[in-house]
């Protein structure tokens, strides 16, 4: 249930902590992660929100929120992997940097035992970037195409065009598991 | 063919229920009439089927409550931090306005002395860019302006006491300390006809200088006397007509 025009942070954050939590998760692959993404965001609705116009729904505004903190984290952590790549440039080591910080998307251990949902994650990690969020934002958070338009700063037709080939790419990817055999996408 | 590029990103729409009146009757007759997109549409749906099952990893009810206490504290402690910063700030601010007040206060008399005249020479001094020939320009206008307030002051409604001067013999005590500084830096290649008249000027300001700052109308007129007799003003007049002395800008406009 989308929160009125005058809400509360407290409202606010109980209304969409859960969203957040799981959005961040999708984007930053760690629990850690998410939830320091997730506190940040928070932290930067509760010092903007008195700016906060009513143009768009707070759901809206809040991934959008949550969504250019974590650009700026990813911008932060590539400028810290190009130093390191400057100050060590034979560092044998310099592969584990990199994977530190690089996005995870590894499922949890139980979930990795169980085919399907290794499957699922491996398909959905196979998206760009772009698709992914597209399809996460519609999927699984139920947002219409012109609010992730407005999450991602990109066009509804954009998001339209996007959208469609995630879906074929998944369907490519998990055709073991569809019944129906896949078309080439 | 052709419909069917037209229809096939409608797909998902179509699944997620977003398509409505007119686009969603189009859609719908599309699907009726080609088996391809038909089946196309079916695999998406089958395949969304499938991402419905995917686990998503949602914390406990315990994890959301103490993130929201952890969230308060952190809000907390940053708002902390910024009411400190912004103490720093004001205390930053005093000091800097104090610095300022003190470095005003002992500059003050090294500028502005009390007779009003060597921090002016010391300015002049100050700025070697200066040239001589601008120095002396500036030194004549004002001397000019100084002499034509005096010999055009009516000395009928100025009657003593109520003479003031006080402003004219300060501004002479300036005037007879430029005088002294331009004369030692007078070039030697310069014509004479401008030592002169500083010099001839030198001595009417240091008359108005050590005119009594109230009810001196008798030295007044004489002093007035003076620069008439000895034809002062057209000689400040024929001076600033010479292309050294007048300023650079008027020199430019000239050529």
């Amino acid at each position: 249930m989308e929160l009125a025009g005058q809400a509360t942070f407290s409202e606010i954050v109980a209304r969409y902590q859960k969203d957040i939590y799981l959005w961040a998760l999708d984007l930053t692959g760690t629990r850690e992660d998410a939830e320091d993404l997730a506190q940040e965001t928070f932290i930067k609705v509760h010092r903007s929100m008195s700016r906060f116009r009513g143009d768009s729904k707070w759901s809206t505004w809040i991934f959008r929120i949550a969504r250019n903190t974590y650009l700026d984290r990813l911008k932060t952590a590539r400028h810290k992997m190009r130093v390191l790549e400057t100050a060590m440039p034979e560092n044998p080591d310099k592969q584990s940097h990199l994977m530190q910080l690089k996005p995870l998307h590894d499922p949890e251990q139980h979930i990795l035992n169980d085919s399907l949902q290794k499957d699922l994650e491996h398909a959905l990690n196979n998206l760009s970037q772009l698709q992914r969020e597209v399809f996460v934002l519609r999927h699984y958070h139920g947002f219409k195409l012109r609010e992730i338009g407005d999450i991602l700063n990109r066009s509804e037709g954009t998001v339209k065009t996007t959208l469609f080939r995630a879906i074929q790419n998944l369907r490519a990817a998990l055709s073991d598991h569809v019944a129906i055999s896949p078309e080439v996408s | 063919m052709v419909h069917c590029e037209l229809f096939e990103k409608m797909a998902p729409l179509y699944i997620y229920g977003d398509l409505k009146g007119a686009e969603l009757a189009a859609y719908r007759n599309h699907l009726e009439a080609c088996e391809v997109c038909s089946s196309g549409c079916h695999a998406m749906a089958e395949t969304l089927k499938l991402m419905d099952k995917r686990v998503l990893q949602v914390p406990s009810e315990a994890f959301f409550e103490s993130f929201e206490q952890k969230l308060m504290a952190e809000i907390q402690i940053q708002d902390q931090k910024a009411a400190k910063k912004g103490q720093w700030l004001w205390i930053g601010q005093g000091l800097l306005a104090a610095a300022l007040l003190v470095t005003a206060i002992l500059l003050g008399p090294t500028i502005f002395t009390p007779n009003g005249n060597q921090g002016v020479v010391s300015l002049i001094q100050d700025t070697p860019q200066a040239s001589f020939s601008s120095q002396a320009n500036h030194y004549v206008t004002r001397s000019k302006t100084l002499l034509i307030g005096l010999v055009n002051m009516e000395l009928e409604s100025n009657t003593s006491p109520n003479l003031d001067l006080s402003l004219h013999r300060t501004m002479s005590r300036q005037l007879v300390s430029e005088a002294s500084y331009l004369r030692e830096n007078y070039p030697q290649q310069a014509k004479g006809r401008l030592l002169e008249l500083i010099n001839e000027l030198e001595v009417i300001f240091l008359q108005i200088a050590h005119l009594e700052s109230k009810g001196s109308i008798e030295g007044l007129q004489l002093i007035r006397d003076g620069v008439s007799n000895s034809d002062l003003l057209l000689k400040i007049n024929l001076e600033q007509l010479q292309p050294s002395l007048q300023p650079a800008s008027s020199r430019d406009a000239a050529l």
